[in-house]
């Protein structure tokens, strides 16, 4: 078992990886704060935007500072399963020859799998992707191939809508967070990122990130000597189980949206697995502010982009999800009360 | 016997001027005028006798420097009352009461004795002279045997006080009942705000328990969530002084109340040195109930 000295210098690791990524990536403190607890919480990220908010280069920045190898794939209509696990081509020698895929290049050296515009992808090739995600394995020439230190990060393009294909619930469940990447507000970001050849040069940008900080092979052991070690009171389990019950009922709270029949809302609330993901990721925020217990602050600072995608509507109001999940959330953790 | 009772005796008595009398007479004229002494019959022990001496004469003013003094005159009367009236016709009279304080064994004649009075500033004195007054005891001798049994007192007829006993009663009942309406509305009023205003409510529930039972700090939680129209944590607290800045006073003790609830429920548990809820509650109360007003 880790013990608090190892815990505090991973923790300095885990706070530096922050500070380099945020070398490359201005504008984006949350979001780069975000990553890294799913990071450390060995959890996937789905991250949303716009076009050209630099999804691509903060997960390659996160990528370089993580170690370990690091295989991306594009996402497109005619990608197919077999893409991700093997390469045919034609030898110099003029001899077909069959290579491992991506997803099996690296082996178990493999700590980042990235996957741009996931969904430009087909189902199949998402249901490849989902137990790679769940099991972090794939049976392949007759054998089962493991990555058990990869990290799936996936972008979506927001904008988009034609020859996509919607992430399935069961897909979308498999992601810890699903990050909305805002477009930055504030002026003097705006104006770097704009006049600043610094940042027009996104390979000379991300190589300012120091590379290999934390010991890859190490983090799921590190992951889960934060989860033993930081503690959650009876008072907020007893939080967290009543915002899972929110997230089915959230009538019963007094969770009240504008022109929405509460009672018809919820098809379905929060999967344990979503609940599991909240409580891993909370307890990573604590760690990170230097503390051996939860809080519920801990609790919101992941709460709505751990259960946001976790709630599903009924069809009537589902294709307003992208203004009904966010204000759901922000109601119910309005709403449930703690302590009690 | 009263004083009132029976023909006043006029008595005109003309005081002159005697010049050889005495050393005063020497320096002071003495004037005439005209006193007008009591009825000289029909008295008993208590009755009161009034004599009455004219300060107008027909010369000039008469202004006593000193009234005579309230005293036993004698040993049958004692001045009770001195006083200048003045009458319709303008005339100003001395008015002095006397009272007989002793009674005779058999009918008598005392003697109101005369008396001088003085105007310093004239250099003029007025000589009021004594008068003859015939007294009688409240009972003969011839009935102070044993057999003699005294009258009964006289039978008073009683007052109807029905008619106010009924006044009394209606207006105690209706005192009944505004103190119950007032009394009612009280406990209505409180009951409302324990129902309706946080921190009167959670107030009521902590009447009911240790003020260091987690109970108490939930009940705390509850009124300040219902302040705030949101659930706080100590990182949201600043949504609670938008809301209410009324509590804004009290910002360090919230923040204390907060912080350490935190480390109760969520960390190492109880602090060493908790605050008071029920302090704090009952200030809260009251900035809660100023505001409301």
């Amino acid at each position: 078992m880790a013990s608090d000295e190892q815990l505090q210098d991973w923790r300095e690791r885990a706070l530096r990886v922050e500070k380099e990524v945020g070398r490359a990536i201005i504008g984006q403190r949350d979001t780069i704060r975000l990553i890294n607890v799913a990071l450390f919480a060995r959890g996937h990220v789905l991250l949303e935007g716009d076009v050209g908010v630099g999804k691509t280069t903060i997960l390659r920045a996160f990528s370089r500072a993580i170690g370990g190898d690091f295989e991306r794939v594009e996402g497109t209509v005619d990608l197919m399963p077999g893409d991700l696990i093997y390469h045919t081509y034609v030898d110099a020698e003029g001899k077909p020859r069959i290579e491992p895929g991506p997803l099996l290049r690296h082996g178990e050296r493999l700590s980042t799998f990235f996957f741009n515009e996931i969904n430009r992808a087909r189902p199949q090739v998402q249901s490849l992707l989902l137990r790679a995600m769940a099991e972090r394995t794939v049976s392949a020439f007759n054998r089962e191939y493991r990555f058990p230190h990869m990290i799936v990060f996936a972008d979506r393009n927001r904008v988009e809508k034609e020859e996509t294909f919607e992430l399935a619930s069961a897909a979308r469940d498999r992601f810890m967070f699903e990050l909305r990447m805002p477009t930055p507000t504030e002026p003097e970001i705006r104006r770097a990122l704009v006049f600043d050849p610094d940042f027009h040069d996104v390979d000379q940008l991300i190589q300012r990130v120091a590379e290999a900080i934390l010991p890859w092979q190490q983090l799921n052991e590190i992951g889960a000597a934060i989860q033993r070690s930081i503690h959650a009171s009876d008072a907020l389990e007893r939080y967290v189980l009543d915002l899972w019950d929110a997230s089915q009922a959230p009538e019963r709270f007094g969770v009240r949206l504008e022109g929405v029949d509460m009672s018809k809302l919820i098809l379905a609330g929060v999967s344990p697995r979503g609940m599991m993901s909240l409580t891993r990721a909370a307890r990573v925020v604590a760690w990170l502010a230097g503390r051996s217990h939860m809080t519920p602050a801990d609790i919101h600072a992941v709460a709505p982009w751990t259960l946001g995608h976790r709630v599903f509507f009924t069809p009537v109001y589902e294709l307003r999800r992208t203004q009904l999940a966010p204000a759901l959330i922000e109601q119910i953790l309005e709403h449930v009360p703690t302590p009690r | 016997m009263s004083r009132g009772v029976g023909i006043l005796r006029v008595a005109l008595l003309i005081v002159f001027a005697a010049c050889a009398t005495s050393a005063i007479a020497a320096q002071q004229r003495v004037l005439q005028t005209i006193v007008v002494q009591p009825r000289p019959f029909g008295y008993v022990i208590g009755d009161v006798l009034t004599q009455r001496v004219l300060l107008t004469t027909p010369s000039e003013e008469f202004e006593p420097t000193t009234l005579p003094p309230l005293q036993r005159v004698n040993i049958w009367f004692e001045r009770r009352a001195t006083g200048i009236e003045t009458a319709s016709d303008g005339r100003r009279w001395l008015v002095v009461d006397y009272q007989l304080i002793n009674s005779p064994q058999a009918l008598a004649t005392v003697t109101l004795p005369a008396w001088k009075i003085e105007d310093k500033a004239h250099g003029t004195q007025l000589a009021i002279p004594a008068a003859s007054i015939s007294a009688a005891p409240l009972i003969s001798n011839a009935s102070t045997g044993t057999d003699v049994e005294l009258r009964p007192d006289r039978e008073v007829s009683s007052i109807d006080t029905s008619s106010a006993r009924a006044s009394v009663f209606l207006w105690s009942i209706a005192l009944a009942v505004t103190l119950l309406a007032w009394l009612g509305w009280l406990q209505w009023r409180n009951w409302r705000d324990s129902h309706n205003q946080p921190f009167a409510r959670a107030l009521h529930e902590l009447r009911r328990m240790d003020e260091t039972a987690p109970e108490a700090w939930q009940a705390v939680h509850r009124a300040f969530d219902q302040t705030a129209g949101r659930v706080l944590q100590i990182d949201t607290l600043p949504t609670l002084f938008e809301r209410a800045p009324h509590l804004q006073p009290q910002r360090a003790d919230i923040e204390r109340f907060f912080a350490q609830s935190n480390e109760r429920f969520f960390g190492a548990g109880p602090p060493s040195n908790p605050l008071s809820v029920r302090a704090l509650c009952q200030e809260l109360r009251r900035i809660e109930r100023r505001h409301a007003q």
